[in-house]
């Protein structure tokens, strides 16, 4: 097998066709259906794996994970507010993005992992949406002290629990565990058997909107862009000495060091949008879509796999 | 057939706002309006509408003069500041004053 997973050469032909500026132009709408699908997916296999084996004890875990969603929201406000001098707001908004988690990264490692026969936890995706909620929450908070009014009060929690991510990937879960892995038989060819072809699709699509936003970061100078290479990799640590304290394997240790290194560009920015709006998206979005994602898909992800397994053999 | 006079009040705004534009104009003196997705490039730099996040909306109202100004002062003063919005009116003849 080739060492680079064919989804990252995707991913650099959609940076290349981006920057080349060829005519490739995904709708809107398709790149809508595409998420839909992949959380779907996720949320699924998740389910029917749970519904395999009894549910172990997951409180501590989940806790434990929720918790390190919010150190690193404020390690990275620390980082950006009092190290980079960048404005309140921005800080706030910034650090919500890398307290947070992408659901694409998570299928890029899930792809990596499988192609080469490591097993991890089939709860990762409830951590995924564990890991939704914190950040938003505690940059919100940030960027705005204790002056959350009423109505802002109900946007916010609208934004946490009715977003995209988490209907789609607790409605995923509960319909995988529900039907369990009789009931959902018939559907796996369609959810399982295509996860890879529309993971590629995705990757195309996240390489052009990537080369867009490269051009966003290059006058905001260097400061955010070594942010935007440090931060996932202190959450990489962070998650790969996590992992065997909380008692998973190498694998989900891996996912969970993957999950901790990645920035949303999907909650967070929309819930930024409305909760922050002083707050300017290009820097965040410049700094997750720019630069962390494809740092975390090329060089990040083998990474954190390799951080992982010798922790692993440290620490448990 | 006699033609009566209205102003039309456009809003292109990000896609962001629209759940806010909508709950806002819920509030209006209005009979209805129309949103349609856009995509273009302005003060805030390019926004090609690529994904749900990078795109814009166009909505439209016809109205009558006062209401229009009210709007657009509105829809500005709670939005401009912050989000990518513009807003210009415009004369528009309709048919059935009734309605507008």
């Amino acid at each position: 097998m080739s060492a680079i997973d064919p989804v990252v050469m995707f991913f650099a032909l959609g940076i290349f066709a981006g920057i080349a500026r060829a005519d490739i132009k995904l709708p809107a709408a398709l790149y809508e259906s595409i998420s839909l699908f992949l959380l779907l997916s996720i949320g699924l296999k998740g389910g029917i794996e749970l519904a395999r084996q009894s549910s172990s004890e997951l409180l501590f875990p989940l806790i434990s994970v929720m918790l390190a969603g919010v150190a690193q929201t404020v390690l990275g406000y620390g980082l950006l507010r009092f190290v980079l001098r960048v404005a309140t707001a921005d800080a706030a908004a910034i650090a919500a993005h890398y307290g947070s988690v992408s659901v694409g990264t998570y299928a890029v490692v899930s792809s990596y992992l499988t192609n080469r026969h490591v097993a991890y936890e089939p709860h990762m995706p409830v951590f995924v949406v564990a890991l939704e909620i914190p950040a938003i929450i505690v940059g919100v908070l940030l960027a705005k002290g204790r002056s959350l009014g009423g109505s802002n009060t109900k946007s916010l929690l609208h934004e946490l629990f009715l977003g995209k991510g988490v209907v789609l990937l607790v409605g995923g879960l509960l319909i995988g565990w529900a039907a369990g892995p009789k009931g959902m038989a018939p559907y796996l060819g369609f959810f399982v058997g295509g996860f890879k072809g529309v993971l590629a699709l995705f990757l195309l699509e996240m390489g052009l909107l990537c080369a867009g936003r490269i051009s966003d970061l290059r006058s905001k100078g260097v400061g955010l862009l070594l942010f935007a290479i440090l931060m996932p990799l202190l959450g990489g640590l962070m998650g790969a000495t996590l992992g065997p304290v909380i008692g998973l394997s190498i694998g989900g240790t891996a996912v969970l060091a993957t999950l901790l290194a990645s920035a949303s560009y999907i909650a967070v920015p929309a819930a930024m949008r409305m909760m922050v709006p002083e707050a300017n998206p290009t820097l965040s979005l410049g700094a997750a879509l720019g630069v962390t994602f494809p740092f975390n898909v090329t060089l990040g992800i083998p990474l954190y796999v390799k951080l992982s397994t010798y922790l692993h053999g440290v620490l448990s | 057939m006699k033609a009566h006079h209205r102003k039309l009040v456009t809003l292109i705004a990000e896609s962001a706002l629209e759940p806010s534009i909508v709950h806002k104009l819920s509030t209006q003196p209005i009979s209805g309006y129309t949103i349609t997705d856009a995509r273009g490039t302005g003060a805030r730099g390019s926004r090609p509408g690529t994904t749900a996040e990078t795109g814009n909306i166009r909505c439209e109202v016809v109205c009558r003069e006062e209401v229009a100004r009210q709007i657009a002062e509105e829809f500005l003063e709670e939005f401009g500041r912050n989000y990518a919005l513009v807003v210009y009116v415009g004369d528009v003849t309709v048919l059935r004053a009734d309605k507008f």
